[in-house]
């Protein structure tokens, strides 16, 4: 019963999104500041095709080699937006068209690099919601320790 | 594994206003969302982010639910399961109906 259709893949950039799905995924992002901890891991000058793949990203070897793409100071930069925006604008809509038309050619973020961006940074919500609604595909596995674990009621005798 | 198999719940975020105040009041009056934060083992910016919205006194059951439903997108039954494992029995009846009946033999019979 799972539909073949997707709207995007891995590769699809994110500027050739549609307004109205970033839309979505911002307002995800807006809860609790999720896109702050978006916005602080997002590594710099990378090879965002080849890293859109399932596991393509290897985050703890790019970011080390690289660094971070956006100071403390761009960070604040967006937060210091928030009072400007219309009803109706999300201060993650900000900041992810300030990552999307970002970088160079290559580097231009998809949404295979966001989707595991958002594992990386634990952000399930917009994980989530990028694998279904964007991809088409599972959501992805959670790990089996701390916060973003899963929690089930432990089986009694009588359930077996 | 077998956890979140059974799951067709909804997500935490999309509880009834009521039923999230209700569990809010409940919750708050037993000041246990240091013991939630610490089970289900949230990072020390998140537990500190809780603690400033509530000196400023706001809900610190509600900011738990937005952190551990929202950016973690638990599920009411997930929510269910950490109440059962804290012996939190009347918070479990809060939102009983809310996840398939099947669980509700996990909630004990008397009050506690």
């Amino acid at each position: 019963s799972v539909p073949i259709y997707s709207k995007y893949t891995r590769c699809t950039e994110l500027r050739r999104v549609d307004d109205n799905d970033i839309y979505k995924l911002a307002t995800i992002l807006d809860v609790n500041g999720c896109w702050r901890k978006l916005m602080s891991i997002i590594p710099k000058r990378l090879d965002a095709q080849a890293c859109s793949v399932p596991g393509g990203l290897n985050y703890a070897e790019i970011a080390g080699k690289v660094g971070l793409k956006y100071t403390t100071q761009q960070i604040s930069l967006i937060d210091g937006t928030a009072e400007r925006l219309t009803p109706g604008q999300s201060i993650s809509q900000v900041m992810i068209d300030e990552w999307k038309t970002s970088g160079k050619l290559n580097e231009r973020p998809t949404v295979g690099v966001l989707l595991q961006l958002l594992v990386h940074a634990e952000i399930y919500s917009a994980a989530d919601f990028v694998a279904l609604h964007f991809l088409n595909e599972p959501k992805p596995d959670r790990p089996t320790d701390g916060p973003a674990a899963h929690i089930s009621l432990d089986l009694c005798s009588e359930d077996l | 594994k077998r956890s979140g198999r059974e799951d067709n719940s909804m997500p935490i975020r999309m509880l009834p206003m009521s039923v999230r105040q209700a569990l809010c009041e409940h919750l708050d009056s037993l000041n246990v969302w240091q013991q939630l934060a610490a089970f289900v083992k949230l990072y020390s910016s998140d537990v500190q982010h809780i603690q400033s919205e509530n000196s400023r006194g706001r809900s610190p059951t509600n900011e738990f639910l937005n952190i551990w439903g929202g950016q973690y997108n638990h599920s009411v039954y997930s929510l269910f399961a950490l109440f059962h494992k804290m012996k939190l029995h009347n918070a479990m009846r809060l939102i009983k109906d809310h996840v398939d009946e099947k669980f509700h033999k996990y909630i004990p019979k008397s009050e506690p």
